[in-house]
């Protein structure tokens, strides 16, 4: 989604955190190694092109931004916060990033107010891929999940 | 928070089920600043600073794991 809003200056990167699943396979980390070491995975797996940065190892900006497990926000020049959400929806982000770039293009022209606005969004619940997702972590993962 | 708590080895659902209610009474709201910590590049392992990346426009930042 950033290289089609490259042009406008956006940039986006995924801030590595700690495992929210760990298991037998890809355990929680104990040192900084280990967390590069599930990052390069992750990255490999997903074939990931943006930019991946880690946090340090015991979560400071993490524990900073609320540690939800797969939180999105976006950022502005100065650094506004201009968007959070408790779960990363593509779509969402993107609905969210074009009302920025719009509000940016329109606070030249007019004179603007800010306010807030707030919504309940929805997102699909696949516990078969998320299941399956578990398992790949380590059996300890769907046990710790699912009991 | 200890390092040892924060990174886990056990999933806890009602705790972490918990993180989702603490975040509505988060300071950090839209319209506020945003705060700037230092993290590592994992390509180059060099370190920068989160303002860095969003002075020059809008940054998208999505927190996550492998798992």
């Amino acid at each position: 989604m950033a290289a089609r809003y490259a042009h406008r200056s956006v940039r986006s990167v995924f801030l590595y955190t700690r495992e929210a699943h760990p298991g037998e396979s890809f355990g929680h980390h104990t040192s900084m190694e280990d967390k590069r070491h599930n990052a390069r995975a992750f990255r490999a797996e997903f074939d990931v092109k943006r930019q991946i940065l880690l946090d340090d190892l015991k979560g400071t900006a993490h524990r900073a931004y609320g540690m939800l497990p797969n939180m999105s926000w976006i950022i502005g020049p100065g650094g506004m916060i201009h968007y959070k959400a408790t779960w990363t929806d593509p779509v969402d982000i993107e609905d969210a990033l074009k009302y920025a770039l719009d509000a940016q293009q329109r606070r030249a022209k007019y004179k603007l107010l800010p306010y807030h606005s707030e919504r309940l969004k929805w997102r699909v619940r696949d516990d078969d891929k998320f299941r399956t997702r578990l398992l790949k972590n380590g059996p300890q993962a769907v046990k710790d999940f699912y009991g | 928070m200890p390092e040892n708590d924060y990174n886990y080895a056990v999933f806890n659902l009602q705790a972490e089920l918990g993180k989702f209610e603490e975040f509505e009474n988060l300071p950090l709201h839209a319209g506020r600043r945003a705060l700037d910590f230092p993290v590592e590049d994992l390509e180059t392992g060099q370190t920068t600073q989160l303002k860095e990346l969003w002075s020059a426009g809008l940054l998208i930042v999505e927190f996550g794991s492998y798992t």
